[in-house]
């Protein structure tokens, strides 16, 4: 089988996010750069999948900054936890705040590649859009099942059956595959890389493509920070008085009950 | 793209027999950006449940609701709904069609998007015209750090998904809707994904991120028993319980009652944590409730900071008190 998975990298999501002075862009100089946590539940479903159907390959396909040693770092990551290849579309000159353009660029990347799924998170945790797979699908012509978090392929690859919270439950679907399925946390637990994993990544080759540019279909014009919360106040003295003078804050002053 | 005078689209979300608030709040928010404009509605529902959405529809300030009725219709799946809105776009040619950001609807949307390559907003918390007159929503990134104010380029058509809670339901949302137009549609074999069943969790009465009151536990909790003090206050406010990840890691609560960066972002009126520090990644999902009452026994703790009210205290004592003391209010 052959399983191609699209992975991100984002700031680490403990990071304090700065504004550059004239609010187009954030400052990246001190940001730590993490896998987009979604991404390694879809690197992790594959690599248990590479376990169950003998031969398979895990190829990690990233839209990211050749120049940048954050990104292959990375795809050296996923290597580690067990992916068997990884593909580095160079983003320069690029528009990637534009989810179809990020979108036309995996696809222009991964053309002519064998696939019998592709797997990817449900959102990037820096843009957030969670709107990259819908739109790869479409552009692919195949399925595309978003936050799953139950997978099963058949051993023939022709179905798979997955599973997802939609709004009015839990929803069993099936598709034909090829198909993309993004994953939601619950899929299943991310391995930590094992030290032979490590080693044996480093020395993996990384392969390099360049995608053409379109024009973007949405752009961002500015960006700002939102209105900090005021201070709030401890309800002082002592229980059980401090609860209802709370109460009494929340009808009189809040306004809320 | 500028609305002005322009043709609008909004997707009628409900129940099955009722129209939900999420649809009010698109409705007043395209007035409020385009008070111009031309504002439709689209209504997906089985036939026997039109008559009862139909008359609640027409409490709406909209101009025309075009109305699809299909048995299929009792399951969701994004490709017959998306199919479905697409049957209605392609004649009318909104400018804009605006969908409620909830699970189901953000899919539709998507789903759309992909279909008819229209530029799509996903997930923002509002939208105005510009300086210039272009139209603008804003999108929270990086867990909503950050604020990404976004507008449609070189595009003569656009879809947008809003938030649900983000916006406060006015009367412009309010007026008679008499036009109806019955659209025909036959659901292709667009079998690309087949639902086989949709498991019905009996114990989630509302999403979280519709929810008016979320009572939200943490580690502090205990144990999946001990989550039982916060389903008695959430019963005494009608709230629902939402949980840290911590508290879902340690499989006391599901998935889908996880608030914060990897879980929902939610937008109550009232939130009360309780046990819960505030690690960023929490408090990015819930930073935007209107009132955040914390309850923790440790008087540094970080949730405290982002807090309009807080109780120092052990939530075992408090979180009971709380309760009767609403109630006592509350029957007063
Ligand atoms: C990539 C990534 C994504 C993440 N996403 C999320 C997310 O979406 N949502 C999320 O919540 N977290 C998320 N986290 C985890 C986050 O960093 C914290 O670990 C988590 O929020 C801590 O949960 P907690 O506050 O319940 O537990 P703790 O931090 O352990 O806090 C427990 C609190 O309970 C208090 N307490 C204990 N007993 C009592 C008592 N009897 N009465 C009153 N107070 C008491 C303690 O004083 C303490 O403050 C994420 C982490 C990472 C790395
Ligand atoms: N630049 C990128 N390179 C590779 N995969 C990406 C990229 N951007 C988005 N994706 C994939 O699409 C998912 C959703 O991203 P988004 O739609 O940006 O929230 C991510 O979790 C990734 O799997």
């Amino acid at each position: 089988m052959n399983i191609l998975v699209l992975v991100k990298q984002t700031p680490d999501t403990e990071s304090r996010i700065k504004l550059n002075s004239d609010n187009t862009a954030i400052e990246t100089g001190d940001l730590k750069y993490i896998i987009n946590p979604y991404d390694e539940y879809a690197i992790e479903e594959a690599i248990k999948l590479s376990e169950k159907f003998e031969g398979t390959k895990v190829t990690l396909v990233t839209l990211g900054s050749a120049a940048l040693k954050e990104t292959t770092e990375t795809l050296r990551k996923g290597l580690a936890m067990g992916a068997t290849d990884a593909v580095l579309i160079d983003s320069a000159g690029l528009n990637t705040t534009c989810p179809y353009l990020t979108a036309n660029a995996l696809y222009q990347g991964i053309a002519g590649m064998h696939y019998d799924i592709i797997l990817a998170g449900m959102k990037a945790v820096d843009d957030d859009y969670a709107s990259v797979p819908t739109l790869l699908a479409g552009m692919l012509n195949i399925a595309v099942v978003n936050a799953i978090v139950k997978l099963n392929i058949s051993p023939d690859l022709k179905n798979a059956e997955c599973e997802r919270e939609g709004d009015n439950g839990r929803e069993v679907m099936t598709c034909g595959l090829p198909a993309l399925f993004s994953a939601q946390k619950g899929l299943n637990e991310p391995r930590y890389p094992s030290l032979k994993g490590i080693m044996a990544a480093k020395k993996k080759e990384i392969i390099n493509k360049k995608a053409e540019t379109l024009g973007p279909k949405i752009k961002i014009v500015k960006l700002s920070t939102p209105p900090p919360r005021p201070a709030g106040k401890i309800v002082k003295g002592e229980f059980p008085a401090n609860v209802k003078e709370l109460v009494t804050l929340l009808r009189s002053e809040a306004k809320v009950i | 793209m500028k609305l002005d005078s322009k043709t609008v689209l909004i997707y009628v979300e409900h129940d099955g027999t009722k129209i939900k608030k999420n649809t009010l709040e698109l409705i007043t928010a395209v007035k409020k950006a385009a008070p111009a404009a031309e504002v439709n509605g689209i209504l997906l529902c089985v036939p026997a449940g039109r008559a009862k959405l139909c008359s609640e529809i027409e409490k709406l300030n909209l101009k025309k609701v075009f109305v699809i009725e299909n048995n299929s219709f009792s399951m969701f799946s994004k490709e017959t709904f998306a199919l479905a809105v697409k049957s209605v776009t392609d004649k009318l040619n909104p400018a804009l069609t605006v969908f409620s950001h909830t699970t189901n609807s953000s899919e539709t949307a998507k789903m759309l998007a992909s279909r008819t390559g229209a530029a799509l907003i996903c997930d923002s918390i509002s939208f105005a015209a510009y300086e210039d007159g272009e139209f603008v929503a804003v999108h929270p990134v990086y867990a909503g750090k950050i604020r990404a104010h976004v507008k449609f380029e070189n595009q003569s058509c656009g879809i947008v998904t809003l938030r649900p809670n983000v916006v406060e339901v006015c009367e412009s949302a309010s007026g008679s809707c008499s036009e109806f137009e019955t659209v025909e549609f036959a659901p292709q074999a667009d079998n690309a994904v087949k639902i086989l069943n949709i498991i019905a969790d009996a114990s989630k009465k509302i999403d979280l991120s519709e929810a008016d009151i979320i009572v939200a536990g943490g580690r502090g909790i205990g144990s999946k028993d001990n989550f039982k003090v916060l389903e008695d206050l959430a019963a005494a406010i009608n709230g629902v319980v939402g949980a840290s990840r911590a508290a879902v890691d340690a499989g006391w609560r599901e998935h889908h009652d996880q608030v914060g960066q990897t879980g929902k972002i939610v937008n109550p009126k009232i939130y009360i944590a309780c046990g819960i520090s505030g690690a960023i990644q929490h408090t990015v999902g819930m930073q935007t409730a209107k009132c955040i009452i914390a309850v923790n026994k440790d008087p540094e703790a970080n949730i405290f900071k982002i807090a309009d009210y807080g109780i120092v205290g052990d939530l075992f004592q408090v979180v009971p008190e709380l309760a009767s003391e609403i109630k006592k209010l509350i029957n007063a």
